[in-house]
């Protein structure tokens, strides 16, 4: 019951809003703020009730029947990564909301409807557990998404707009064509209709079958995520987005794609995995390296910003898809870790473009004269980005490469190589933005960060030092899941792995990974 | 051999006589209804429809031949005679405002509609090639009359030549088709064609040239590529209600007569007749989405997109197994509901001195009427298939029938085009959203029309999150055709 209601208070939320008369604008505001921050409310006790030495591999398990002609369930439950990502979901939403207060002043009825829908639509997608049920929420996110880019963005909204809605959809609906094929041959093995996610993980799929069905999947989750070569909606979609929009786009919808590995790809086609692994190690390499250097040529924050997003995502999935053990985990922590210092980055550039309405970086400099809190924030989550140690993107990053380094040398290599660009674009973007003379008459009486923005940061702050310095709760949260997809995806280390998930994050633990567990290059 | 039915077999014709003995009553009653009272016969027409389908329960279920085996009752015909009435009575519930705006005669109008109505469903009903085309016959000519009911403007002139010149040379074809069915069956009869295919005797090639005939002669009333030509002309030109009627109506009967022709009468030949529906199928999608793209009235729009369904439609066909017959199904009722409810939203804008059917007379409709651009929204992501709406559940269960069967390819074809007409339909969303408003003229809506945009965006939403019923509606539906049994034409296992 509780995760029912975690999904349905925004949405009950944005029913209210309906309701409403448009011209109440300040009572709009309310309602949307309430039904946000209630929806956190009641999201947080999956903190503390979800209990990781548990023997099932989902709780709260909610299951009724959906579509019983076709065998479709209503069936949610989460694990360790699951409960994360509905947390920082709702956190994620709230902010979110509460930032658009005095940024978003047309047609706020829609928009928060808009706001709102989007997150019941996140929420939904890791929370559901039958196949369909989680296709429809992976695709409900689209529309209240198109929406926010296209009436509310900048420049060259309708332009972003519909290219991020046609890029996503190409891959949602291929990976519905590989659920579909899945499906088929579930009933075909065992005569029983059925999108139970759980019933897909002990089924023995074969290889030709895994290679079809692992290619759609990966479509739709790497477009999602994005990859390379399929990131090229992510600039335009960031850019032209109102703040709101980027922060759950980077904080949250991205995570739908990795999520969608976590959960679908590499569970249940594991042979598939395994020979995808150099080819996915592959683009995602490609993808920390090219976004980093695309990030360095941006002449717009934003940009910027977003370009970071695909360097960093590159080096979720390449943490995952090392799989072992250490390499998952550092992936999971550093989705979060994306979720919560990305999504600060966007509100940061947000701040400044509700003041000046610009975001060329060179209209900007010197602003930390004039803003000190604003510098002083700016500065922790650039920090956060680059992987300061004692910061959360620290944790992760550390994780990833030791993850990656007992499969392969050179990954990990040029993974490091991501983290240097990343560090100096982002040191680079604050140098200019933050110190120096003021070059712009306009900047000079810039106002310092509001109390309503300053709240809005102070839980990402935590968050990102609770992470960095005391990651054990986090990491234990998650290790029953990782345990468990590593048992699927790579059974001959999972023995010696559980070892080293425990010990995480020990450096020792990881040269006890074999070295046999690289994986063959090239296909079989 | 006894020809004329007995009174056993009338009672099973007791929703055909009830329109029939209905349609009679007003089109003689309402020459004496006053010219200011004709809402009065819209409302006639209603209840008869609304009597018609409630004649229709005791049916529910049943599967009987009847009248020396020229006609089913059976669950099929069921399904689509609901259709075809429902689609009837929204048509007349958007006729309201539009015979107001336009100024002209009711009666006719309503009757004309009601006798389509009787076509279709005797075209359900059909298990003989005669009675498939009396039916077919009185639904063409009731449309061409209707097309052409604007009699002062010259589109609407234009669009009636137009289609019944081609309509008239379809149904030539067909015919043909049917002779050479009957010369090589000797029978008119499904049921002794589908004997005589089994066995043929005498030339292969004039049985594939027969079921060619068929296919290309219902291929213009589906208006599948590359039979299309007409569509968006006297979809532009014609009343607007009508051209809605027309894309739902016409197409679900057509779709019911090639169902049951294919499967009932040729299943021995169905790797034929399924290699060709397999290309109009893919043609049909993707010719019509790509042509709808550039199209910037609304009218033209959705006629190559109801182009492009009827290909996804012909995808269930294709598979020709129950579930791919049942996905046919559902998508028909879904389809009936979404191209219904946006050709209702454009006629709603037809005002006076106001065409409103261009796109840019969509711009800012958010403003000036949200429900309405909320509902049109509703529409068009319904027919882009993106859930939570019907539309979605209806493509999903087509694709996953042509995988389940073996044609990953066209399930595959079928995604792209997806994606493709969500392009244009995303356009039309972008003119209500993301451009200012050009004008700022009042819209008024009449309540009728409120209440059939409202149950139709209702039945989009809810077939979309809760669509069990009808998926097992169309699945007995489905099940009372002798299904082919098929063999998978292609496996990844």
């Amino acid at each position: 019951m509780s995760l029912t209601l975690i999904l349905l208070t925004p949405l009950v939320g944005a029913l209210v809003l309906l309701a409403m008369p448009r011209r109440l604008e300040g009572g709009i505001k309310i309602v949307a703020n309430v039904a946000a921050w209630a929806g956190f409310l009641v999201s947080l006790p999956l903190w503390w009730q979800f209990d990781p030495s548990s023997a099932d591999q989902f709780q709260f398990v909610t299951r009724s029947p959906w579509i019983p002609s076709i065998g479709a369930e209503y069936h949610t439950g989460i694990d360790g990564f699951s409960a994360l990502l509905v947390l920082l979901t709702t956190l994620m939403g709230g902010i979110a909301i509460t930032a658009s207060w005095s940024a978003v002043s047309l047609r706020i009825k829609e928009y928060y409807i808009a706001l709102l829908v989007l997150q019941t639509g996140v929420i939904g997608a890791f929370i559901a557990l039958d196949l369909l049920l989680f296709f429809l929420f992976f695709e409900v996110m689209l529309v209240p998404m198109y929406f926010l880019i296209g009436i509310w963005g900048s420049d060259r909204r309708l332009y972003s707009a519909i290219k991020f809605f046609l890029y996503t959809l190409v891959g949602s609906v291929v990976l519905l064509l590989g659920i579909l094929a899945l499906y088929f041959h579930l009933h075909a093995v065992t005569g029983v209709y059925s999108f139970d996610v759980t019933r897909y993980y002990t089924l023995d799929v074969p290889p030709r079958l895994q290679f079809w069905v692992f290619l759609a999947f990966f479509l739709g989750f790497s477009i999602k995520v994005p990859m390379f070569p399929f990131h090229t909606w992510l600039p335009d979609a960031h850019t032209d987005a109102p703040t709101a929009g980027s922060v759950i786009l980077a904080a949250l919808l991205l995570k739908a794609g990795t999520y969608g590995f976590f959960r679908f790809s590499m569970p249940m086609l594991p042979d598939a995995t395994r020979e995808a692994v150099p080819w996915i190690a592959l683009l995602s390499l490609i993808g920390i390296v090219y976004g980093a250097l695309c990030a360095m040529a941006q002449q717009d924050w934003k940009r910027l910003v977003a370009y970071s997003s695909v360097s960093h995502m590159g080096m979720v999935v390449l943490g995952l898809f090392a799989l072992t053990p250490t390499g998952i985990t550092g992936s999971l922590i550093q989705q979060i870790n994306h979720g919560v210092s990305t999504g600060a980055l966007f509100l940061l550039v947000g701040v400044v473009y509700e003041r000046r309405h610009t975001r060329q970086i060179d209209a900007y400099g010197g602003i930390a004269a004039v803003m000190p809190l604003y510098a002083a924030i700016f500065l922790l989550m650039t920090m956060s980005s680059i992987g300061l140690p004692a910061l959360n993107g620290f944790v992760g990053e550390v994780l990833i490469l030791q993850g990656t380094f007992v499969v392969s040398k050179v990954w990990a290599g040029v993974a490091g190589l991501g983290i240097i660009l990343g560090a100096a674009y982002m040191l680079w973007l604050y140098q200019r933005t933050m110190f120096g003379e003021i070059t712009h008459d306009e900047n000079r009486g810039l106002k310092d960060l509001g109390l309503r923005e300053v709240f809005t940061f102070v839980p990402l702050i935590i968050l990102a030092f609770w992470i960095g310095l005391y990651p054990k709760p986090f990491v234990d949260r998650l290790a029953p899941a990782v345990q468990r997809l590593v048992e699927r995806v790579s059974p001959e280390i999972a023995a010696g792995a559980a070892a080293a998930v425990h010990a995480v994050p020990d450096a020792h633990a990881a040269p006890a990974v074999p070295a046999t567990t690289h994986p063959a290059p090239g296909v079989h | 051999m006894q020809v004329v039915p007995t009174m056993a077999d009338m009672a099973w014709l007791a929703p055909e006589l009830t329109l029939t003995v209905g349609l009679l009553i007003l089109l003689i009653g309402g020459l004496f209804v006053p010219r200011d009272r004709q809402s009065a016969i819209v409302w006639a027409g209603f209840v008869v429809l609304g009597a018609t389908l409630a004649a229709l329960v005791p049916q529910a279920g049943r599967d009987v031949t009847i009248a020396n085996g020229v006609f089913a009752v059976d669950g099929f015909a069921v399904f689509i005679k609901v259709i075809a009435i429902v689609a009837a009575m929204i048509t007349l519930e958007t006729s309201r405002h539009w015979l107001t705006i336009e100024g002209v005669r009711a009666t006719e109008y309503v009757v004309l509609v009601m006798t389509a109505t009787l076509g279709m469903m005797v075209m359900a009903s059909g298990v003989d090639l005669v009675t498939m085309f009396i039916g077919l016959e009185t639904m063409a000519v009731s449309f061409y009359v209707m097309v052409g009911y604007l009699k002062p403007n010259r589109r609407s002139n234009e669009a009636a030549l137009k289609y019944f010149v081609l309509g008239t040379f379809s149904t030539g074809v067909l015919i043909y088709g049917m002779a050479w069915t009957y010369g090589l069956a000797g029978s008119t009869r499904i049921a002794d064609i589908a004997i005589a295919a089994a066995s043929p005797e005498g030339s292969i090639v004039a049985w594939r040239f027969a079921i060619m005939l068929l296919v290309a002669g219902l291929g213009f009333k589906i208006a599948a590529v590359p039979f299309h030509m007409w569509a968006p002309d006297v979809y532009e030109g014609a009343p607007t209600p009508i051209a809605s009627f027309l894309s739902v109506g016409s197409k679900a009967a057509s779709f019911a007569m090639l169902i049951r022709l294919m499967l009932e009468a040729f299943p021995s030949a169905s790797s034929d007749w399924r290699s060709a529906l397999y290309v109009l199928a893919a043609l049909s999608m993707t010719v019509g989405n790509i042509a709808a793209m550039t199209q910037n009235n609304l009218k033209r729009l959705l006629a190559y997109s109801s182009i492009a369904h009827a290909g996804y439609v012909t995808i269930g066909l294709v598979a020709a197994t129950p579930r791919g017959i049942s996905a046919s199904l559902v998508y028909i009722a879904v389809y009936a509901c979404m191209q219904m409810g946006a050709f209702a939203i454009v006629t709603a804008l037809r005002q006076k001195g106001v065409p409103g059917e261009e796109l840019h007379e969509f711009s800012g409709l958010a403003h000036r009427r949200p429900w309405m651009a909320f509902a049109m929204l509703i529409f068009m992501i319904a027919l882009g298939g993106i859930p939570p709406t019907a539309g979605f559940m209806g493509k999903m269960w087509l694709f996953g029938a042509a995988i389940d069967s073996g044609y990953v390819w066209l399930a595959v074809i079928g995604v792209a085009n997806s994606v493709l007409s969500v392009y244009y339909y995303a356009r039309v969303v972008m003119w209500m959203w993301m451009t200012p408003q050009e004008s700022e003229a009042p819209l008024p809506i009449a309540p009728s029309m409120a209440i059939a945009i409202s149950l139709a965006a209702a039945a989009v939403i809810i077939g979309g999150l809760f669509p069990d019923q009808l998926f097992t509606w169309a699945e007995s539906s489905a099940r009372a055709l002798g299904v082919v049994s098929v063999a998978p034409a292609l496996t990844l296992r």
